[in-house]
């Protein structure tokens, strides 16, 4: 055993770096000074201690070990401080290897400052940073400078503290990297004007949480926060404000802390397993929700201080046997926002429950609003409501209030050109009090409840599909809804869908990437930019061709959350067209 | 001025695909040339037309002239690269007309493109950037988002039911809009046109205003900065169709539609722009992004 102090740049191979002395290897340690040390050839380092306190590479301000292509097996700890930086291109691997240690130590990097991490691997030469079997290393710490691409890690610990934090005026960059059987890891910052890119990111074999975004500060600048096109295997926790989410995987959910909005959140799937449900405020358009092995799925727990939210142009697949509830895709519940709250839901598609013969949900529940500031908007939505007449949970609606306690007065402000539906008739309702609190009367808005439109629904005991659960007792202070003059003009009959039976395992099958529910959801794992054309796909099937609709809705055009479908529209001349477009490289 | 077209005689080349029917053409913009163009096609594609309809109109990239199918024979129009639109790069001074050969029957299909028409080019810095490369190895008309803009000093289209429209762009920077790639307004007015552009949501719209009365109807894709896009939005008079990419733009947003209208619809002083709208007030939410190619339809394409 001996330490090898450097004295000069230069490879790690050459004794002219090292003082002439030798070089240093298994069961040595290291100092570097003010120095780039380049790891030049496979290279092993370290006593192997049963601690996280020896550092067995000890680097001092200015100092800098960079791997060029080779590998480097650190036995022990690294001491960094600020200004010293550990560099790896394409091609290098580090393990951290405690093997010989006598214990389980999660070798890391110590002591103290903003150190520098820099992984430059590349799509056709990545960088590997592991531990053995039955062992983890931990990256945890401040960062000056936090760029990694294109690196295959394995066996990272779970952070226990902050996670990778990023300094003052520090942003980070971490892209196509994949995180194999790691612990909960966090990226970390209070910064408010700095880029932050998690992207293209893959988690595989991870525990029940893997990954933490925590971007706590609002930010003051348009710098761009993204994470985009990122595979999460299991629960994503987001503690983060402003962040565009995009092309993701969130295989366990998303776990939102706080009230924090997304800047916005589009093209994702997010597979709702998390029982208490997802949490998310601001713009969430064209992404594809679906929960399995849930009793009750709530699809999105409204929570944030978020005053004005858009919900749309999504798709809703419960694929649960809904024994505890139906179900409730959307859920505000009143402790968990402050009026003034307006929520806009609009052109979203809430399939048929592929695994029980239900419709999804209730394309929202209010819980117990209870506050004329509380404003949902429902506008051409397409809703699935079959329920069988008998069992624990008959004959539900798309649009439900007063579960848990009275809804307010236009609680639901505007519902209108909405396409509830079941398969066969009788089936559930299209609007309907949960329970009957005598206080909760006109929470539907009389003047802004119509052209909606049905087919195969329950009469409903307050007529034109509206319904009580409890009494029959009235919804509006006139009266039923032919009273009060609510949907007058209601249209029903058979929407004639391009497709009905359009979800995620049609959409394998028809795709090629196999033909079950989990075909599909493997396949999007696998590339989760697919599911732009998987909620394409079903918008198409869930285009209405009954002619009688074309014009059908309050605005002019077509009740529902899909385009009417034009039975007769070719698209010959239209593809021929295009074909001459190729010069402009499309 | 209406399109009599024979309709549904999809016409297949030797390799079986079909050609687009001329009678569907009525201005081309092609940014890479700077000019009014039509459909290219090469002698071997024109010789498989069995037999071609009567009226078709098609520019020969061998011969490099402008031919017509009169029922009998092919007329070309001018001899050698004489035919057909013509173009000059942009400068202060460049102009573009329509070719004094086209005549009779293929002129119906150009709609009001006339002999005296003129595509006014802004001048100075108001003129955009021809920028190579920005659509694969073809050029595209680069516009800065504050002033620049193309300008027809008349219809380019007259009042038509239905039409389709065609254009290949590329976003820039940023896609916050509203921004406008291609317009017809009352430029002596303030409240009177009909637009297409991104809006402030970064998606696509066509927008008809009739003195203050706006109609308006929004795709659904978000479009992303520094990205090439096609796009194609046909209108029969009652229902719009458009496309992003090939795939359908859906749902459509729809915004008090009540009337629908298409670029025909705007009268008075008309200006048909390229790079915004222009209005009493000037030219107005200046596209920032390229432009590669306007194609105009007095027809729906999509109609069976």
């Amino acid at each position: 055993m001996a330490l090898f102090t450097s004295s000069n740049t230069g490879n790690w191979s050459s004794a002219g770096t090292w003082g002439g002395a030798g070089t240093p290897g298994a069961g040595d340690t290291v100092s570097i000074g003010a120095h780039t040390i380049t790891v030049d050839v496979p290279t092993i380092i370290g006593t192997s201690p049963n601690n996280t306190t020896t550092a067995v590479i000890d680097m001092t301000s200015g100092s800098s070990v960079l791997i060029v292509g080779s590998s480097l097996s650190i036995r022990g700890n690294v001491g960094m401080v600020s200004g010293s930086s550990l560099n790896m291109v394409a091609g290098s691997s580090i393990v951290w290897d405690a093997s010989a240690s006598g214990g389980t130590p999660v070798y890391k990097i110590i002591n103290s400052g903003f150190c520098k991490l820099v992984i430059t691997g590349t799509n056709s030469s990545h960088c590997t940073m592991s531990a053995p079997v039955g062992f983890t290393f931990q990256l945890e710490q401040s960062y000056s400078q936090l760029a990694i691409a294109y690196c295959d890690f394995t066996r990272h610990a779970a952070f226990t503290g902050d996670g990778l934090k990023m300094g003052s005026s520090v942003g980070f960059d971490v892209q196509h990297n994949t995180f194999t059987s790691c612990g909960f890891l966090q990226l970390n910052s209070t910064n408010t004007n700095q880029d932050f890119f998690f992207n293209h990111n893959t988690f595989v074999n991870s525990g029940a949480d893997c990954f933490k975004l925590a971007l706590n500060a609002v930010p003051t600048t348009i710098n761009p926060r993204e994470c985009i096109g990122n595979s999460f295997d299991t629960a994503f926790t987001y503690s983060s404000y402003g962040v565009v989410g995009r092309d993701n995987y969130f295989g366990g959910g998303i776990d939102g802390v706080g009230d924090h909005p997304w800047a916005a959140l589009r093209y994702n799937c997010i597979v709702g397993t998390r029982a208490d449900g997802q949490v998310l405020d601001g713009v969430v358009e064209r992404n594809y929700f679906t929960s399995f092995s849930n009793p009750n799925p709530h699809f999105v727990e409204i929570r944030a201080n978020v005053q004005s939210c858009i919900f749309g142009q999504n798709i809703i697949e419960s694929h649960d046997a809904d024994t505890s509830d139906f179900g409730d895709i959307l859920l505000p519940v009143n402790d968990r926002f402050t009026p003034p709250f307006k929520w806009t839901v609009k052109n979203n598609i809430a399939l048929r429950n592929s695994f029980a013969p239900t419709g999804s949900g209730t394309l929202i529940t209010l819980y117990a609003t209870g506050s004329t500031d509380v404003v949902t908007e429902h506008l051409h939505n397409t809703v699935n409501v079959d329920n069988p007449a008998t069992g624990a949970f008959p004959r539900r609606s798309a649009f439900a209030t007063s579960e848990a306690g009275a809804s307010g007065a236009d609680n639901v402000a505007k519902l209108k050109s909405n396409l509830v539906w079941g398969t066969s008739a009788g089936q559930g309702y299209l609007a309907e009090r949960v329970n009957n609190f005598p206080a909760a009367l006109d929470v539907i808005t009389v003047a802004n409840a119509d052209y909606n439109w049905t087919h195969n629904l329950s009469a409903g005991n307050n007529q034109r599909h509206y319904h009580d659960q409890s009494t029959g007792a009235p919804l509006w202070s006139a009266g039923d809804a032919v009273a009060a003059g609510v949907d007058t003009h209601q249209g029903t009959g058979d929407p004639q869908f391009f497709d009905r039976n359009r979800n995620i395992a049609q959409w394998a099958q028809d795709r090629g990437y196999g033909s079950t529910y989990f075909d599909g959801l493997a396949a999007i794992k696998a590339t989760p930019t697919r599911t732009a054309d998987l909620v394409a796909y079903v918008f198409a099937g869930f285009r209405p061709g009954n002619f009688d609709m074309r014009n059908a809705a309050h605005d002019g055009g077509c009740p529902g959350a899909a385009n009417f479908y034009k039975s007769d529209r070719t698209l010959a001349e239209i593809d021929a067209h295009r074909a001459s477009l190729s010069r402009f490289g499309l | 001025m209406a399109n009599t077209p024979n309709r549904n005689y999809p016409i297949p080349d030797a390799a079986g695909s079909i050609y687009p029917q001329v009678r569907d053409l009525a201005i081309a913009i092609d940014a890479d040339n700077i000019l009014w163009q039509p459909i290219h096609k090469t002698q071997v594609e024109l010789d498989a037309m069995l037999p071609p309809l009567e009226g078709i109109l098609y520019y020969n990239t061998d011969a490099h002239h402008l031919q017509m199918f009169d029922g009998t024979a092919w007329i070309v129009f001018g001899a050698g690269g004489g035919g057909g639109i013509i173009g000059v790069p942009p400068s202060a001074t460049a102009s573009w007309a329509s070719d004094t050969g086209v005549t009779g029957s293929p002129a119906s299909a150009w709609e009001s493109i006339d002999e005296s028409v003129t595509l006014a080019q802004s001048s100075g810095s108001n003129r955009p950037a021809v920028t190579g490369s920005v659509f694969g190895s073809t050029q595209g008309l680069t516009f800065d988002g504050s002033n620049d803009n193309l300008t027809v000093a008349t219809q380019v289209i007259t009042a038509t039911a239905a039409g389709t429209i065609s254009i290949v762009f590329k976003t820039g920077a940023s896609v916050v809009g509203p921004m406008v790639m291609v317009s017809q307004s009352d430029s002596a007015v303030a409240n009177n046109w009909v637009e297409f552009g991104i809006n402030a949501d970064g998606r696509l719209y066509i927008e008809s205003n009739a003195s203050g009365t706006k109609h308006t109807v929004v795709g659904s894709t978000v479009l992303l900065p520094s990205t090439r896009y096609d796009m194609q939005l046909a209108f029969d008079g009652i229902d719009y169709y458009m496309q992003l990419n090939n795939v359908e733009e859906n749902p459509l947003e729809i915004v008090n539609i009540g009337v629908f209208a298409w670029f025909g619809r705007v009268a008075g002083t008309t200006a048909f722009t390229v790079g915004g709208t222009i209005t009493s007030g000037g030219l107005q939410r200046p596209f920032a992004g390229a432009v590669g190619a306007i194609y105009l339809w007095a027809v729906d394409l999509t109609e069976a």
